[in-house]
């Protein structure tokens, strides 16, 4: 097999965000197992940082495209730079987050190299040189294995926390500067501005215990009984996007990958039914407990301990133990 | 003035018995009520907003079999002036985009809005995979679509992840991917529906379009198997009287916190 593994870095003011390490600790073992090279691209502007902090993890190259045009995320502008690298370097495997850097990367760097795209992965293997991916359907209900006829290279999108994480380390990487060569007069598109959530009084981040509601409470007035369990628990609320998008809660109680990632002692998921984004945004709390009528729901794939059942029967049974 | 397309995927509610299909394309199963896709709702209820705000036409777009019809109707009901179908389900979405990009081709629209995700294949490709195809400027996961401040723009804002937006100018024709919750959707009574009912929808079979024979040389991906997601994550199951479970919850949660 020839070409490399080439992991599309992400980061958040200016720290690398965990998939980056999920994504290079599997191309780690594929490019071991293949004998091939990995390197990891990063962009942005003065990017030290962003260069140290890849470069003993794992990846024998951190490509570093570092330029004033890459200073804030333009959808437009990285797609174009990455798709340049990719068509240069003809990799045999672009790794990318299935998050919304990763989806909006993948369909242009897979077009414009001639490859083949797969997305929201949650794991891979080969047949031969074909990567066979193990993906999810009909809201994580089923999972299918798709096989790839296509022609390389395969730009493959995992889902975040999907993969394990390994500390890799060991040799330092090379580094390896690419060029940006972006012409302002040809773009379609520009930034007008980036705006932060607004911060009010609500932080569901520094909550001890959060009870979230879902789709699932059916209606707005159910959540004084969501509200009452956080109360009789010493906790806060929170919710999954249905919710939010229904004008039930703001967003600011939101637990998502758009909105608030959490990490409580305790999350009680109500009526959740466990999207991957919503996952995505809790699975490191402490103790998570998920009520839900249908045993099928995803939540309890990553539930310590769930009850299946009616949750306008269980919660006010919970809040009458709590209550003692 | 906007000419919009909306791309629009007609879902089952659930499913049952799902299988591979002979040939390995495509997933067979059980359906119950078909239902339009969320995300594309949102982007069907943000076109019509548009066009009521600045003129131009609305087309409803939809890869699917006959029980698609349904969605483009509902589409007409909201007050879509056009539909159109590609006969053929896929669940390749790179066929599924270079499709409905060659028929989209084929319209007057500068603008393509559809959905971040469909509740069936979860691949959230589409919308951007035609505007590579087309050549196009995109946006995904958009919360917003305003007028621009030049001619022939739009001021977009978009979500980038963990609370933070980006507005953004982009200029037409483009390709927005529309978040779910921008604006509440609309019901559409029953009457309405049968109004449309014999509204013409126009219909492509995939070789009356050039990425149709690309299709018929053989799938891109094989579906190897479908299988239910592993016994052995399953979360500890607590059973009991309401109040026998709510005691033995209650009791892991003191010890974890």
């Amino acid at each position: 097999m020839s070409g490399e593994i080439l992991v599309l870095s992400e980061h958040v003011a200016g720290v690398i965000d965990n998939v980056t390490y999920e994504l290079l600790t599997l191309g780690r073992q594929i490019a071991d197992e293949k004998g091939i090279g990995l390197a990891v691209l990063v962009l942005g502007n003065q990017t030290n940082a962003l260069q140290d902090a890849l470069s003993e993890s794992g990846a024998d190259v951190v490509l570093v495209a570092d330029d004033l045009s890459l200073e804030t995320y333009s959808a437009e502008v990285y797609a174009a730079v990455i798709s340049d690298v990719v068509r240069e370097r003809q990799p045999m495997m672009v790794l990318t987050g299935y998050t919304y850097f990763g989806i909006e990367m993948s369909a242009a760097v897979a077009t414009r190299s001639g490859g083949s795209i797969l997305s929201n992965c949650q794991d891979l293997n080969f047949n031969g040189d074909k990567p066979v991916v193990v993906r999810p359907m009909y809201g994580g209900t089923l999972l299918s294995r798709i096989g790839i006829n296509g022609p390389a290279p395969y730009v493959l999108s995992f889902e975040k926390g999907a993969l394990p994480r390994v500390e890799l380390s060991g040799k330092t990487a090379e580094l390896v500067s690419v060029p940006v060569a972006i012409e302002p007069a040809t773009l379609k598109s520009s930034t007008i501005e980036i705006i932060k959530a607004a911060v009010g009084e609500i932080d569901i981040k520094k909550a001890n215990i959060l009870v979230s509601a879902g789709r699932g409470i059916a209606d707005k007035e159910n959540l004084t009984l969501i509200s009452e369990l956080a109360e009789a628990l010493g906790g806060a609320i929170s919710c999954s996007r249905p919710v939010a998008d229904m004008g039930w809660l703001t967003p600011e109680y939101q637990v998502g990958i758009s909105a608030n990632y959490v990490t409580p002692s305790v999350y009680i998921a109500c009526g959740i039914s466990g999207a991957s984004q919503h996952v995505a945004a809790m699975r490191d709390s402490g103790l998570i407990i998920a009520i839900n009528k249908d045993a099928n729901a995803p939540i309890f794939r990553v539930a310590h301990y769930g009850i299946i059942g009616d949750l306008f029967d269980v919660i006010p049974a919970m809040i009458k133990e709590a209550q003692g | 003035m906007l000419n919009t397309i909306v791309c629009t995927k007609a879902v089952p509610g659930f499913i049952t018995d799902p299988r591979v299909s002979d040939k390995k394309d495509n997933l067979e199963y059980e359906a119950g009520t078909i239902v339009i896709n969320e995300s594309d709702d949102y982007a069907l209820e943000e076109a019509v907003s548009l066009k009521k705000k600045l003129g131009g036409t609305v087309t409803v777009i939809s890869a699917g079999t006959l029980t698609a019809q349904k969605v483009l109707q509902t589409g007409l009901a909201k007050g879509a002036d056009n539909a159109i179908r590609i006969d053929v389900q896929l669940t390749n979405t790179t066929q599924t985009a270079n499709l409905l990009a060659d028929a989209i081709r084929q319209t007057d629209c500068n603008l393509v809005l559809a959905g971040v995700e469909s509740r069936d294949n979860m691949a959230a490709q589409v919308g951007l995979l035609i505007a590579e195809n087309l050549g196009f400027p995109f946006s995904y996961a958009v919360t917003k679509i305003q007028p621009g401040n030049e001619e022939g723009t739009l001021k977009v804002t978009k979500e980038i992840g963990a609370g933070l937006k980006q507005c953004e100018s982009i200029k037409l024709p483009a390709v927005l991917c529309v978040q779910t919750g921008t604006t509440p959707t609309s019901f559409v009574p029953f009457k309405k529906m049968m109004m449309v009912k014999k509204k013409p929808v126009r219909t492509y079979k995939p070789l009356d379009l050039e990425s149709g024979r690309e299709i018929a040389d053989g799938p891109a991906f094989k579906i190897e198997e479908v299988f239910p997601p592993s016994e052995s994550a399953m979360a500890e199951i607590i059973v009991g009287s309401n109040e026998e479970i709510a005691s033995k919850i209650l009791q892991k949660i003191k010890e974890a916190i």
